[in-house]
């Protein structure tokens, strides 16, 4: 509660300057009527860019009119075509036009009318939403004794094609991704959802980047809770930019002190469908195909597409993540803990092994472990970043520090390396690497409180862990949910992933109202064919 | 302005649950045994069916006052003067079993597993996540329970059914063997113990979403918890026996020492040190959040959160100073606690009840 309120005091205290940089700059509030004002106002706020194009042209013959746009960010094509359309209109005038030598409506929504290569044409009068209108990329028509500049949408830059996902591969599933342009992101998610109830709001925000994000939702099945609780958060950002969607995650979600994710990224049209199915909203940002997913709980982290698109009994695998999850957590820990402290717990057989292996190395199983985990963890940041013809220099080394060299050089045990490749494995199993960071970092504190109070401190570590987690929520929803609160129901798409015919209705806790998902099918076929 | 918190009725069962089994499951069995040698199964069954009676009561008395807390209750039917007074010694109950129950757990960790580490260390490492859970509020801690309950079934189980090809039955022959006046004797402390115990547990009934359902929730919690009990205190007599129960301080991880499958699966004591420590932990939990919000009402400071630490530290100490040594802790459980707990387990709850059907409780407020 006084998170919020401290939230809403800050956002009312920012309000008055949270104004965009536009407006600050902008003397001129509204379009004029004399073209030449309204051009040298633009290139007075613009600055000389070389970028910024100012075409001017006659509409019947004697009305000035000018064309501004940005190189590079408006469509060329569409532009040229409007263009041409615009000058032949001049062989079409009528004689009544030539009488009255002004500008007439008539003409004006003439000049409309030609704009038919051009999807959408809007009147604005603001002079800072025409400035904003240029700057993503369309094109402002002003007018000789008009009072309002013509934007006509002619977005059009270079940008990616859908391409397969890169960091969140399936084996049997759809292989597009989402691409770095918001309008490709919700055209790619109303290709798979054509529901007229999919409803996307659009929102700017950046008082220098002015990009754009658009919450995505079907207003039928989603929690109108959580939907408030987006657009409150949404609205109180005030920063100078948003590069990627992490910007908002962090500004929205619910514990910037918590080592857990409250909010799930995906960069699967397919993911994100499924997530708006299930009554959950989701956050494009433009200029990132990872699109955010909230509400997001312990459990998704662990759902991937696969589970939905093999037959039902790779739901079990899913266990395996669950598995993972504790290995890579506790693997190092435990064998601190039980190497240095519960020595009794270890088969006699494997301890006269383990005490040899440890004879000659130097260090205590924590110095070792620590070593270890740190050597790899550097490798791994290396392995992201390096240029990727260095790529096998870096993997013959981390091989053979991490293993021959290091044990034969008596510096670490054999198991010790066994150790590891386990933590390491079973790091990468999890779908969403957001988790796998959260665990990489309590791995350490696990390891120290081991290495000072063996397994009951890991016990202790796990009683925090644990109660921290139940603290959590993401916005609104218990993040443990279904296991704590526990919801029967919910089970079905929990630890395991049931039978379709059985997951016949959507999770309750983050939609309580509209819940039904699909009619028993086994149920209809039996009756038709008997 | 603090949002209330609220638990549904299952999670109270689980509270329960977690409550009676805690600290108990690991000790009750010598106790048992001690008095009532082979029959001690008998007499927590014994035990059970008082329990049940005495949870009659307690729920009665809440649902009398639907919807309020132990302290709100006591001011009502004793008055204002004579109710703080009263709450008071209740948080001083409910405060020293959270010390006797740390220890307990101290001493279980320094005589039996790290037994060079300092007892205070061991206190110091416990009492932290106890902070932090009371610190989020049983709306949290409830919930790491239903997380972890399922765990501490499987783990039963297993102890269970591992120490199943050790069972000797002449172990608990002959049956009523020592006649029904041991077997009372017997039950006491088992009634001593967790039973009197529960008492503290209404000071949660206010938190409870459901306050119709608290009384079939208290029921079902103390039957499993109860359960259990009798489970374990039946596998210690048949595994190890009258004598070895009874002369052992913790019997139960005696008997998961013994459990041994095929020369390979050994030493699965870990098993009941792993049960001991949630179900003690909620115990603790629930002990320490009873003691904060009486000595919160005692004084009228509006917020318990705020005592969490400086009682903490205090809890520290006085788990230190409790009791000298693991014998006077026996000759005080066995003795002077039944009676302790017989004052504010029985005979104030039951004054309690009396004078609420004198004084019919004002519908107003």
């Amino acid at each position: 509660m006084s998170y919020y309120r401290s939230r809403s005091k800050r956002s009312k205290r920012t309000k008055e300057k949270s104004h965009p940089s536009i407006e600050q700059t902008t003397k001129v509030e509204k379009v004029s009527m004399a073209l030449d004002k309204n051009l040298s106002a633009i290139k007075t706020n613009l600055g000389d860019s070389n970028d910024v194009v100012v075409r001017r042209f006659n509409i019947n013959k004697d009305t000035k009119a000018a064309l501004v746009y940005i190189d590079g960010l408006a469509d060329r094509i569409s532009l040229q075509d409007f263009i041409l359309k615009v000058s032949m209109s001049n062989s079409n005038r009528t004689d009544q036009d030539i009488e009255n030598n002004s500008v007439s409506k008539k003409s004006i929504n003439y000049l409309k009318e030609q704009a038919t290569s051009i999807g959408e044409v809007k009147d604005v009068t603001n002079f800072k939403d025409t400035l904003g209108a240029i700057l993503s990329g369309d094109t402002a028509v002003l007018i000789e004794s008009y009072d309002s500049a013509i934007i006509a949408s002619t977005r059009g830059w270079e940008k990616r094609d859908v391409s397969e996902p890169t960091t969140q591969n399936v084996i049997r599933g759809p292989k597009e991704a989402f691409t770095e342009n918001l309008r490709t992101n919700t055209s790619l998610i109303r290709r798979k959802i054509k529901d007229p109830d999919i409803r996307i709001e659009s929102k700017t925000i950046g008082k220098h980047t002015n990009t754009d994000i658009a919450i995505v939702y079907i207003d039928s099945i989603s929690n109108k809770k959580v939907l408030d609780e987006v657009r409150k958060r949404i609205d109180q950002i005030d920063i100078d930019g948003i590069l990627e969607s992490a910007y908002i995650e962090e500004m929205i979600e619910d514990s910037n002190s918590s080592p857990f994710p409250t909010i799930i990224n995906s960069e699967r049209p397919d993911v994100v469908s499924a997530a708006l199915l299930e009554g959950r909203v989701a956050i494009i940002i433009d200029g990132t195909p990872f699109v955010l997913i909230v509400p997001a709980l312990f459990i998704h982290f662990f759902q991937s597409p696969e589970d939905y698109y093999e037959r039902s009994f790779y739901g079990i695998i899913r266990v395996l993540r669950y598995l993972a999850f504790f290995s890579a957590l506790l693997v190092p820990s435990l064998y601190i803990a039980v190497t240095t402290f519960h020595q009794e717990m270890i088969p006699t057989t494997l301890l006269i092994d383990l005490a040899a292996q440890r004879e000659g190395i130097p260090f205590p199983a924590y110095v070792e472990a620590l070593i270890m985990e740190v050597t790899f963890e550097i490798l791994r940041e290396a392995g992201i970043r390096m240029p990727r013809a260095i790529g096998q220099a870096v993997s013959i080394v981390g091989a053979l520090v991490l293993g021959q060299a290091a044990v034969e050089a008596g510096l670490v045990s054999p198991t010790m390396v066994i150790v590891v490749s386990i933590t390491a494995i079973s790091s990468f199993v999890f779908p969403a690497y957001d988790m796998a960071i959260s665990v990489r970092i309590l791995r350490f504190g696990f390891m120290t409180l081991a290495a000072t109070f063996g397994l009951f401190g890991i016990s202790i570590g796990l009683f925090l862990m644990l109660l921290h987690l139940c603290s959590l929520r993401s916005f609104g929803i218990p993040y443990m949910s279904p296991f704590g609160p526990v919801n029967f129901t919910d089970q079905k798409d929990a630890v395991f992933r049931f039978p379709r015919k059985l997951l016949s209705t959507r999770p309750r806790l983050i939609n309580q109202t509209n819940t039904k998902r699909q009619n028993n099918y086994r149920k209809k076929y039996g009756r038709e064919n008997s | 302005m603090i949002k209330e918190e609220k638990i549904n009725s299952r999670q109270f069962t689980l509270l329960v649950i977690m409550f009676t089994v805690g600290s108990s499951i690991i000790i009750i069995p010598s106790a048992l045994v001690n008095e009532s040698r082979q029959d001690g199964w008998i007499s927590a069954i014994l035990a059970m069916i008082i329990g049940l009676l005495l949870v009659w009561v307690y729920t009665t008395i809440g649902k009398r006052y639907s919807g309020k807390s132990l302290p709100l209750i006591i001011e009502q039917v004793m008055g204002k003067k004579l109710g703080k007074l009263i709450i008071l010694l209740y948080f001083f109950f409910s405060f020293t079993l959270a010390a006797l129950v740390l220890r307990n757990f101290g001493d279980f960790l320094n005589t039996k597993i790290m037994v060079e580490t300092p007892l205070e260390a061991i206190h110091i490492m416990f009492l932290i996540p106890i902070v932090y859970a009371v610190k989020l509020g049983i709306e949290t801690y409830s919930r790491v329970a239903e997380i972890t309950f399922p765990f501490i079934l499987l783990l039963l189980f297993l102890l269970m059914v591992l120490s199943v090809p050790q069972i000797e039955l002449t172990n608990i022959q002959p049956i009523f063997g020592e006649g029904i006046k041991t077997i009372t004797g017997g039950s006491l402390a088992m009634i001593g113990v967790p039973i009197f115990e529960l008492f503290i547990l209404t000071t949660f009934f206010s938190t409870v979403n459901e306050p119709k359902n608290i009384k079939r929730s208290f029921f079902i919690g103390i039957l499993i918890g109860c359960s259990i009990l009798i489970l374990i205190t039946l596998f210690t007599i048949l595994i190890l026996g009258v004598h070895l129960t009874g002369l052992k301080m913790f019997p139960t991880y005696v008997l998961a020492k013994k459990i041994s499958i095929a020369d390979f699966l050994q030493r699965v004591e870990i098993i009941v040190a792993a049960v001991w420590g949630i179900t003690l932990f909620f115990k603790l939990v629930l002990c320490f959040h009873a003691s904060l919000i009486m000595f919160a009402k005692g004084f009228s400071i509006k917020n318990y959160r705020i005592l969490v630490i400086p009682m903490s530290i205090i809890l520290f100490i006085y788990s230190l100073i409790a009791y000298p040594n693991s014998a006077y802790f026996i000759e005080f459980a066995t003795k002077t606690w039944l009676s302790f707990g017989m004052t504010f387990g029985l005979v104030i709850p039951l004054i309690i009840l009396i004078i609420s059907f004198i004084k019919k409780p004002s519908k107003t407020n």
